[in-house]
């Protein structure tokens, strides 16, 4: 066991968890197996979960909703989720340093959002008394608020230094600290304060704040123990620490009051004594210190983990201009527009809603440039759908400039670095590019590792708990399969992948470890349908041995979410262990007319396994399904035609919607034998699926028999039919049952039957169907809208016209016809009809 | 000497060139009889030695040197004596050129190898052209050999920047690099082309000592003939092909039309993608539909496979099950993955395959793209696939009325052919007819080392337009009408310097036969790579043809309209006048794009008429209407329009008038590539795009101007351009477009110039007033107005006159002094009246001066004018900002005259 594993399950005990090792090891990997039952509901098996980077946010008790992007926020509440490796150094935010060993666990409560916990610095020792706070980030910080605690005084003068994160030159490099404020006077009152932030830098008007990442406070002048007179009785009832300093006086003659010390004053005679005066001992306590933000900044949320990790090495400047830190940059490469490269392009992984991309530089600015934005839409040709902004020239050389925009959901921010003033030579350097908005990630897809089961499963429901209030949505998706491809990444000690065969040409200390990454092969179904509902049966193939989730977190206005906190997979064993089956003909399949298909199913079962009493058959043609035979044997039996006829005979057909169900005969032995189905049906459309499902009628349980071998009388592998229909109508000639009908009531020929087939159309398509006199004057409309268009519909008309008339006698002439995108000929025809009496 | 050398190749080189690769091209040099050094024989039938020189000696013996022939110094040294014969001045021989030999051994002439192109087969680098220092330097890349008799004139040239265009749709190169044939005679004339056009200059990159060897070619060949069939109707034909080869292969291998594949791309392939897509993303909606794929292995043999029936499946990714199809809406996309490595089947592996053909069975609207491990970045590290488009469907089809099963049978790209037709009919009873029918075919190959024949696949799309005009006078009617497919292409790909192609860099792996040349310079304005080209274009702001913006005619960062006195006479291109037919907000005239310059755009389909009545020598009115659908898409441009022009002139005055309407449906976007001339930066090309105001709008652009004098000494004009856009929708579907209810440009101009003569002086006072209104289509860029008045005087007092030689200056009509001191003051005040625009901040008032002296005078041949001065200005903002601007000038220019 390695030394990780056994800390885990040391924890385990601990927890009292240990009762399950094997699902404690499963959560790790998002979601945690049961017999029958795949859950994802903790914190962790969502976080194992794959979405883009800072765009989900998991709560401690396992909800998942989109991050919420903020505006004007306090910097120095979350310094703490930000990490910095720089130098061979990890840093993370939050206390940085102080001037006093003592305070190291003090320090932090400034930076905890307790108003009643703080920070009280020594004051025997005021160069030592200060505090740095790093915010882990560089923010754009309008103003710095310093809240002293109400049980404790306020410093009597101080001053509040920032750093952009810049350093000095030199060996011994020490951050570029500029005062944010001072208090110079003494202050024993006022407990809160507020330092304005205004650019010290030139940029150009309207833009507000000043990069911030360092923040300290240096306490300047104290009272020490004599911060508040107090009187003998009062001074006696203080706590022991907070008693300050007791003076004594001698009164001259002129009645001029003389500190002396107490031992002179106890010998002084009654006359001489002065006033003894009693102090409280001063306490001062800084509780808060807050950094008021211009808010989130998206792409050092998205982009600061892929630069931790190292896939930036091969682009130093966008590593360096979205690492959300001041004190790096490079120049930005100017961008090639002739062949439409060298541009800097962000991209942040979900759609958030921006209304603001900022700057920042330290000195020899981009002076000119462009901003694009896309949520990410392609366009006809496959490019990106982009929002461009006028180019902007910063002639003036400001150190920040800004890009504002109406509030709209942005995936990919793009940077042009221009040369409109013609000096490359002296500009463009870029410290930081920031974006800014409001509102929840808009579109966040939360993907789940591999679902393994234990074995082949079915998947008999797919269920979750969430909500998707109006405005937003809630998707689920899924896709199964058996076989996984491996793929080796061969890393180095640094962790970059390199070549297997630099790999092995490495000395051994030197080689890093393989990273085998798991694919879904060949054999994975595409993504389902969306499930609407919760508690649906599953979409994808069952029974399989893997399976993946997908949940989308949709919104549509940026204050609203879907949030989902648990999801599960309903497992049950499977009816047999393989169902497999194929159909032939597969091509060359005439449109419209009746057509003999033989279907193949091979069953293999194992002991144990729960069986089925019905085989239901169903095909997505609207044409019903004719069976004509059914045989079981070996696949030579069925060859030479000495299988076992099971239909016409023990074997019991029914009809169902869009299929047709087999009852099989008890005691029927499948397992190792073929089951051939005979049947006729006519397919309208390209490609016809046919899906074979097994019933227990016991349990109710489904499963869906797969495509594949199943014979090797055919070689199809496959249950979809491809109809040749290119070339032909899409309306096939109108049949009328009886051309010359009477509509007397007498009930013979009294309506005329009206058959038209219609092939490849799908979706709300309205057909056209009118009669017509002689002189062209439509007299009926017979026209609908049938819910599935492709097919054979029957029309009937009984002779009436519109008005409820009974038509003359005489020839009229029926007109159909359907409207199609494509234009496509023979959508229309021209029949006669007779009505004679 | 040139002409012998150019005529002893030529019509050899022709004739073998349209065979190309089956033969040897060109003569060779070294390679030729008897070598570059041998010299000419006299009359002797075969080369002359010295007979004395054979002896039954042992030692070594030299041929006795023959000092007139050369002077090249020898490693050995034999003695000389001058005492008896005289030693002279001896030049080199190669003054004159070496003695070059044709294929049969026939000396051609001494003198220089200008240019030689051949193409040996088989073996590696086998194509080669050479072009002399003479060719470069002395004739300046062009030769010209002429031929005629009987009736014909022939005309050949070999030039780097021939302008050669044969039709609109098949071939315009204002700067072919290659050789032509022109021949004429009373009713036939034609064109041939013969060109390599990978690597034709490479001497121009590295060492003129090494010639262009390649491996792996492109050679282009074709021509255009034209048959006057009668007297005003002409018959034409064209042909153009471009076709890769491998002098790798054996001299019958391959095809001079559909190519060969190179040596980098005749690999087993590894992978082959397919990639479904929505056609019309936008929508978010009804993409494509995949009921069913299968792949088709052919192996060598012949034999058939399916890949469902060996269980030769894919890898499936995005997109997602609707029924029982898979759909791919919006961004969507369905990835279908061969791994032909690992095919194992039936004894058939990817080494044995000879075609690929995936079938899918497909709906609605999709857009089909496929790749291989072959057809990449051509990076030779981590090289991506690259997609290109097999097909995509027509119109934006939702109901699955397209249905059908789409073969896409992969092979890597070979050549390019573009076959065409052409007529005319000018001037028959009033009548005016031309047209073209062009299909253009591109051939691709599958890849397989292992075999000689490979698999050809051949895409073909058609392009045609035509172009009536009945003339009878007061009447003109007009009708175009066009069809260019999507896929229309006149392009080849052309490879890397390691054979290889980059599939997703159009700008350097691309040769168009039609270049793009929106403003008919004759440098294409894309970057194609060893071919002039220039990304700068103003197309119609160049009407002097001085290759100067008009607008910015002394080439400074600041358009000439912002300069102070320069902007008397320079207005802002808005106030130019114009028709916008694909209302994309700009006048069709300045649109510069980075497509081919076909004569309509690619993946549409229309037809245009109108009808013009003239009511007088000056007044027309014309009333139109245009019909325009996307072949792929379901855009459309329909518009009714009607045009009023009116030209009225008299000896001192000059009215003309144009009005523009038009109700407008528009949704296809034209988006275009526009200089820039912003103020205070440089100018550059820049995208715009199409705002797609047109959606459903009137549009109205009316433009007048007035010019009229009083005597000779004052002048006045006037100018007024009102363009208007106005959205028929309703308010909300005009606001979710972030557009605005009425759009566009309001000017009017008002100028007045009176010039003094004070003496030899001239005092000239000039007023000019601006007022401008902008309202761009988007809500998101500002609208503003704004109102500007300016004053100018300039006086012109001539220096050392008497002493001076005087010239006539013809732009202003009297003396010009050879020195002149000029005085010029101009006084500006602009109110931005409301709203803000881009080069306007805030109200300004604003002075300048300017004092210059100026010197014209004779100098070797030349006329120098140099001018010494000085220009101070200030600009004082309503917000008490000020900016001052000085600038001392010297300036010497050397001119013609």
């Amino acid at each position: 066991m390695t030394l990780p594993v056994c800390l885990l399950a040391v924890l385990c005990a601990v927890t009292g968890a240990l009762a399950q090792p094997q699902s404690v090891i499963l959560e790790a990997r998002g979601y945690r197996s049961e017999p029958d039952l795949v859950v994802v509901e903790t914190a962790s098996h969502w976080r194992a979960w794959e979405a883009g980077d800072g765009t989900r946010i998991v709560d401690s008790v396992g909800t998942v909703r989109p991050r919420f992007i903020r505006a004007d926020i306090d910097a120095v509440a979350n310094a703490g989720e930000f990490v910095n490796v720089a130098d061979g150094d990890t840093t993370i935010g939050g206390i940085s340093a102080y001037g006093n060993r003592a305070d190291s666990l003090t320090a932090a409560f400034v930076a905890d959002g307790d108003l009643s916990t703080w920070w009280e610095p020594d004051t025997e020792n005021l160069g030592s008394a200060w505090v740095e706070i790093d915010l882990g980030r560089t923010v754009v910080a309008r103003r710095i608020r310093l809240r002293f605690a109400d049980s404790g005084d306020p410093f009597l003068m101080f001053r509040v230094l920032v750093a952009d994160g810049t350093e000095s030159f030199g060996r011994k490099r020490t951050l570029l600290f500029q005062r944010a404020g001072q208090v110079a006077a003494p202050n024993k009152d006022q407990r809160e304060f507020v330092f304005d932030l205004a650019p010290r830098r030139p940029v150009p008007d309207g833009i507000e704040g000043e990069p911030v990442q360092f923040v300290r406070v240096d306490l300047l002048g104290t009272d020490g123990p004599r911060a508040e007179e107090v009187d003998r009785l009062a001074y006696f009832r203080l706590p022991e620490q907070d008693r300050g300093a007791i003076d004594y006086f001698r009164v001259t003659v002129i009645g001029r009051e003389i500190p002396v010390l107490r031992e002179s004053y106890l010998q002084l005679s009654l006359e001489q004594q002065g006033p003894v005066r009693y102090y409280r001992k001063e306490r001062p306590r800084l509780a808060e210190v807050e950094v008021e933000a211009l808010g989130d900044n998206i792409i050092a949320l998205t982009q600061r983990v892929k630069a931790e990790s190292g896939d930036f090495f091969d682009d130093l400047v966008r590593r360096f201009v979205t690492d959300g830190l001041m004190r790096t940059g490079l120049t930005v490469r100017e961008y090639d527009p002739f062949r439409d490269r060298d541009q800097l392009l962000i991209d942040l992984g979900a759609r958030f809603w921006l209304e603001r991309i900022r700057m920042l530089t330290d000195r020899t600015p981009l002076t000119s440039y462009q901003i694009r934005l896309s949520d990410g839409s392609l366009n006809a040709d496959g490019d990106f759908e982009w929002t461009t902004f006028d180019e902007k020239i910063n002639a003036e050389r400001y150190l920040e400039v800004e890009e504002t925009f109406s509030p709209q959901p942005v995936r990919l921010v793009e940077l042009r670095r221009l040369n409109l003033l013609n000096d490359a030579r002296l500009a463009g350097k870029l410290s930081e590019i920031q974006a800014y908005g409001r509102g929840y990630v808009s579109d966040v897809i939360l993907t789940s590792p591999i679902i393994k089961f234990d074995g082949r499963q079915m998947v008999t429901a797919v269920s979750w708990e969430g909500e998707a209030p109006a405005g937003t949505s809630l998707e689920i998706r899924t896709r199964s399969g058996d076989r996984l491809i491996q793929i080796p990444h061969y890393l180095n000690m640094a962790g970059r992948e390199i070549s297997e065969a630099l790999w092995e040409r490495l000395p051994d200390e030197q080689q890093g470890p393989i990273r085998v990454e798991e694919v879904p092969d060949s054999d994975w179904s595409t993504w389902s349908e969306p499930y609407r509902e919760t508690g649906r049966a599953f979409q994808s193939p069952s029974p399989r041995s893997m399976a993946l989730v997908q949940a989308r977190l949709r919104t549509f206005q940026p204050l609203r979410t879907a949030t989902i906190s648990r999801l599960t997979l309903g497992l049950a064993p499977p009816l047999v262990d393989l169902a497999v089956a194929e159909v032939t003909p597969t091509r060359s399949i005439d449109p419209g007319l009746a057509r003999e298909f033989t279907l193949y199913l091979r069953l293999e079962r194992q002991p144990g396994d729960p069986g089925f009493q019905r085989i239901a058959l169903r095909s997505s043609a609207s044409a019903p399904i004719d069976v004509t035979g059914v045989r079981i044997g070996s696949d030579d039996e069925l060859r030479f035609d000495q299988a076992e006829v099971l239909w016409p005979g023990s074997l019991e057909v029914s009809r169902l919607d869009g299929g047709v169900s087999f009852e099989l005969p008890d005691g029927l032995d499948l397992s190792g034998r073929i089951l051939e189905f005979r049947f006729s049906t006519s397919v309208f459309l390209p490609s016809t699926t046919f899906a074979l499902e097994l019933i227990n009628d016991d349990d109710g349980r489904t499963q869906q028999v797969d495509t594949g071998d199943a014979t090797s009388l055919v070689a199809s592998n496959q249950l979809v039919v491809v109809s040749e229909l290119e070339g032909l109508p899409l309306l096939a000639p109108v049949e009328i049952d009886s051309p010359v009908f009477t509509p007397n009531g007498d009930g013979v020929r009294d309506e005329a039957e009206i058959l038209i087939t219609l092939f490849q159309l799908q979706g709300q398509r309205p057909l056209q169907v009118a009669i017509h006199d002689v002189s062209g004057r439509r007299i009926r409309d017979l026209s609908f809208t049938p819910p599935a268009p492709s097919g054979q519909h029957r029309i009937l008309w009984d002779g009436y016209d519109d008005d409820r008339r009974l038509v003359v006698p005489g020839i009229y002439l029926l007109r159909v016809s359907v409207d199609t995108d494509a234009g496509a000929s023979g959508t229309s025809a021209v029949r006669t009809l007779s009505v004679v009496y | 000497m040139l002409r012998l050398v150019v005529r002893g190749a030529w019509i050899g080189a022709l004739v073998a060139g349209l065979c190309v690769p089956a033969t040897t091209w060109g003569q060779p040099g070294e390679t030729g009889l008897g070598g570059g050094r041998a010299q000419l024989a006299g009359s002797a039938i075969t080369p002359g030695f010295e007979l004395d020189a054979v002896r039954p000696e042992m030692h070594k013996w030299y041929v006795p040197r023959h000092l007139p022939v050369t002077f090249d110094p020898t490693w050995y040294r034999n003695q000389s004596n001058y005492a008896v014969d005289a030693y002279r001045y001896y030049v080199s021989a190669e003054l004159e050129g070496l003695v070059w030999y044709d294929q049969l051994g026939h000396p051609v002439e001494r003198g220089w190898l200008l240019y030689e192109w051949q193409q040996e087969q088989e073996h590696p680098k086998g194509s080669s052209i050479w072009k002399g220092d003479e060719y470069n330097g002395l004739f300046r890349s062009l030769v010209v050999a002429d031929e005629g008799g009987g009736g014909l004139e022939m005309r050949l040239m070999l030039g780097d920047q021939l302008e050669t265009v044969f039709t609109p749709l098949t071939f315009v190169k204002p700067r072919f690099n290659g050789l032509r044939l022109d021949g004429a005679n009373d009713y036939l004339q034609g064109s041939l082309i013969l060109a390599r056009p990978s690597m034709p200059n490479r001497d121009q990159i590295q060492s003129s000592a090494l010639p262009s060897d390649r491996t792996d070619f492109v050679n282009l060949f074709g021509g255009h003939a034209e048959w006057t069939v009668a007297p005003r109707v002409a018959m034409g034909a064209t042909y153009v092909n471009a076709h890769f080869g491998n002098t790798k292969e054996t001299f019958g291998s391959g095809s001079p039309f559909g190519g060969a594949l190179m040596t980098i791309q005749n690999q087993n392939l590894d992978a082959m993608w397919v990639r479904l897509r929505d056609d019309s993303p936008e929508d978010g909606v009804h993409g494509a539909l995949l009921f069913d794929y299968d792949i088709v292995l052919v192996d060598t043999a012949g034999t058939e496979l399916r890949g469902r029936e060996i269980g030769f499946l894919p890898t499936v990714e995005g997109g997602s099950a609707r029924g029982s199809a898979l759909a791919a809406d919006g961004s969507e996309a369905i990835v279908l993955a061969w791994n032909l490595e690992d095919l194992d089947a039936d004894g058939v592996e990817t080494e044995d395959l000879r075609r690929v053909r995936v079938e899918l069975s497909v709906a609605n609207d999709y857009h089909i793209e496929a790749t291989s491990n072959m057809q990449t970045d051509g990076e030779m590290r981590r090289a991506a696939p690259v997609f290109l488009t097999v097909k995509r469907a027509a119109g934006n089809v939702q109901d699955n009325s397209n249905a059908t099963v789409i073969a896409v049978d992969y092979g890597l790209p070979t050549a390019t052919e573009v076959i065409g037709l052409d007529w005319s009919v000018t001037d028959w009873h009033g009548f005016s007819f031309q047209g073209e029918l062009v299909t253009s075919r591109r051939h691709r190959q599958y890849p397989n080392p292992g075999i000689d024949s490979h698999h050809r696949v051949v895409e073909r799309d058609l392009a045609t337009y035509g172009q009536a005009r009945y003339e009878r006078h007061p009447w003109e009617l007009y009708a175009e009408v066009f069809s260019i497919a999507d896929g229309y292409d006149t392009g080849t790909w052309l490879m890397g310097s390691f054979g290889n192609i980059h599939y997703d860099d159009f700008t350097e792996s691309r040769y168009e036969f039609v270049e793009d040349d929106d403003d008919f310079n004759g440098v294409p304005e894309w970057d194609r790579p060893l071919h002039g080209s220039n990304d700068v274009a103003w197309p119609g702001l160049d009407e002097n043809a001085d290759f100067l913006h008009d607008h910015n005619q002394n080439d400074n960062l600041i358009p000439d309209y912002e300069e102070p006195f320069l902007r008397f006479r320079s207005d802002r291109p808005e106030f130019l006048p114009g028709m916008d037919m694909n209302y994309n907000g700009t006048v069709d005239r300045f649109e510069n794009d980075n497509l081919p310059d076909y004569p309509y755009r690619t993946d549409q389909r229309g037809v245009n008429t109108y009808g013009r009545a003239f009511l007088g020598p000056d007044l027309s009115l014309t009333v139109g209407r245009q019909r325009i659908a996307q072949i792929s898409g379901d855009g459309r441009t329909d518009a009714d329009y009607f045009l009023a022009r009116w030209d009225f002139s008299t000896p001192s005055l000059r009215l003309r008038l144009l009005e523009h309407a038009a109700w407008v449906r528009d949704d296809i976007a034209d988006p275009l590539r526009m200089w820039i001339q912003p103020f205070g930066s440089a100018g550059r090309m820049r995208d715009v795009g199409d705002p797609l105001s047109g959606d459903d709008a009137w549009l109205h652009s009316s433009y007048v101007d007035l010019e009229h004098r009083l005597g000779d000494a004052v002048r006045f004009e006037h100018r007024g351009r009102w363009q208007l856009m106005r959205q028929r929708d309703g308010d909300q579907a005009v606001l979710e477009r972030e557009l605005r209810r009425d759009s566009g440009f309001r000017g009017w101009i008002d100028r007045a110039e009176w010039r003094v003569p004070v003496g030899l002086s001239v005092l000239e006072t000039r007023w000019k007033s601006e007022w401008r209104e902008h309202r761009p289509p988007s809500r998101r860029l500002p609208s503003g107005t704004t109102l500007e008045q300016m004053a100018f005087i300039i006086w012109t007092q001539p220096l050392l006159a008497e002493s001076a030689s005087v010239a006539y200056f013809p732009r202003y009509g009297r003396q010009v002094f050879s020195t002149e001191l000029q005085l010029g003051l101009e006084l500006s005040r602009l109110w931005l009246l409301d709203g803000q625009l881009e080069d306007v901040e805030d109200d300004y008032r604003s002075w300048t001066t300017v004092a210059q002296l100026s010197n014209r005078s004779a100098y070797l041949g030349y006329q120098l004018v140099t001018r010494v001065g000085l220009q101070i200005g200030r600009k004082r903002f309503d917000d008490a900002r000020s900016q001052r601007v000085s600038a001392f000038f010297l300036t010497v220019h050397a001119g013609l005259r």
